[in-house]
């Protein structure tokens, strides 16, 4: 029986070397915190240079879009969160939250094989088991980003990372909806691999970003739909969210895609709109 | 600032009587004096619709008129309109059900955090940059806002 690899910044700094996280000194490891969102935002605010890391074996507040919590259970998931102070318009610091999503992606696909779904804007799905692969995808990974700004410069912003890695079981509650890469593959993954690769592949998004061109945007709005099954043409129900011109709780269309923006656009019985932010309800599973 | 909130920015300074008006936040700045009884008001509504307006005349006139201020005695006062550096979903509380993080008559600090602006999932925590009291919420829970639109009034206290 192996031993669980603690993300103890002693063994994620080598794993780190020459990326803007590698500094094992900005690397903060907590056995036991609320949130790593939390305290990083409360640590940049503080001053907290950018590239610091901020980890943790477990949270009790795990938290998601709006009143979401994410189930942190200890040692067997990635509860990581950096903070970034790119010099950007506070507007273009959004493709953040594809670029993160797809860096999961990637990490994954490097470190299991797996080819993981990309749930706009940037949950990451996958099919329930080795033996399920005709069931619902189910998410293994969630992404917040949170920022501090002013009208034309970004303060910072803390990116932080919840994934489920040796789950065998989640909480009633959400069962139906959670899965983890063990889950997925049937056997244990190290944390700290996983998490170097979810690090090291954020930071080459990360820079491809701080360029800052339309050129750099596109192309990363291409590879997010070449990455998400939900991108086009399913049905879905947007809930909790606004959509630019119609402050509706609720909106139900067909995913057409995403706009220059990165915004969901969804097809409705009033015309084609782009969706700013909400929880995305598949209709047609 | 596009015209748009140029225009509900000045017809709500007329709407509540005010003389002069001053903001700044990062590259924009807006200076605006007027007189008493120059301009007929508007009805004042913030539309979420991003639907271009007419490109209705905003210019505001320029020289003050010393005590040509007819109606209200109230002294005049300086606002500050804190806006959106994003676009994205106006929120009022940190979560759905939770208390709003402020409502009007409320005193702020400034860094005090108001409400949030989220854009896919990217969490804006705007901040007033002025200690005062909130005197106006000009944005509704769930509302889409656009980059510069003004969320709510402060009176600065200093």
């Amino acid at each position: 029986m192996a031993t669980p690899s603690l993300l103890f910044s002693h063994a994620l700094a080598p794993l780190l070397v020459g990326s803007m996280f590698a500094d094992a000194a900005q690397i903060h490891h907590f056995s036991l915190v609320d949130s790593t969102n939390t305290v990083a935002l409360r640590a940049a605010a503080d001053g907290a240079p950018e590239g610091s890391v901020f980890v943790a074996e477990e949270q009790t507040s795990g938290r998601g879009r709006g009143d979401h919590g994410w189930h942190s259970e200890a040692l067997t998931g990635i509860y990581c969160s950096v903070i970034l102070r790119p010099q950007m318009p506070p507007g273009d610091v959004q493709f953040f939250s594809l670029a993160a999503g797809l860096a999961v992606h990637h990490a994954v696909h490097q470190v299991t094989g797996l080819q993981a779904d990309l749930k706009w804007p940037n949950d990451l799905l996958l099919a329930a088991g080795p033996t399920e692969v005709t069931a619902p995808a189910k998410k293994f990974c969630g992404i917040l980003a949170e920022m501090s700004s002013e009208m034309s410069r970004v303060r910072h912003v803390v990116v932080g990372f919840g994934m489920n890695v040796n789950n065998q079981v989640f909480p009633h509650a959400i069962a139906h909806r959670a899965t983890s890469l063990r889950l997925a593959t049937g056997q244990r993954w190290r944390r700290t691999l996983l998490a170097a690769a979810v690090l090291h592949q954020f930071e080459r998004e990360y820079q491809q970003l701080l360029q800052n061109t339309p050129g750099s945007r596109a192309e990363l709005i291409r590879r997010f739909e070449a990455h998400s099954t939900m991108a086009h043409g399913r049905r879905v129900r947007i809930v909790g969210t606004a959509s630019a011109g119609l402050p509706a709780n609720e909106l139900t269309g067909i995913t057409a895609g995403l706009d220059e923006r990165g915004f969901l656009r969804l097809r409705t019985a009033d015309g084609t709109q782009p969706v700013l932010a909400g929880s995305i309800e598949f209709l047609d599973d | 600032m596009n015209q748009k909130e140029l225009k509900e920015l000045i017809e709500f300074l007329i709407e509540k009587d005010i003389a002069e008006f001053e903001l700044e936040r990062g590259d924009v700045k807006v200076k605006i004096k007027r007189a008493g009884e120059a301009v007929a008001p508007a009805e004042v509504r913030y539309v979420s619709n991003p639907v271009p307006s007419p490109q209705a005349p905003v210019a505001a006139p320029q020289a003050a008129m010393p005590g040509a201020a007819a109606g209200p005695a109230e002294p005049e006062e300086k606002l500050h309109l804190v806006a959106s550096p994003i676009v994205g979903t106006f929120y009022e509380s940190p979560s759905p059900g939770s208390p709003p993080f402020v409502k009007v008559g409320d005193q702020v600090t400034a860094g005090q955090v108001l409400c949030i602006v989220e854009a896919m999932k990217l969490m804006n925590e705007i901040e007033s940059d002025v200690s005062g009291e909130v005197v106006k919420l000009m944005a509704k829970n769930g509302q889409p806002i656009e980059y510069g639109q003004p969320l709510f009034a402060v009176r600065s206290s200093k």
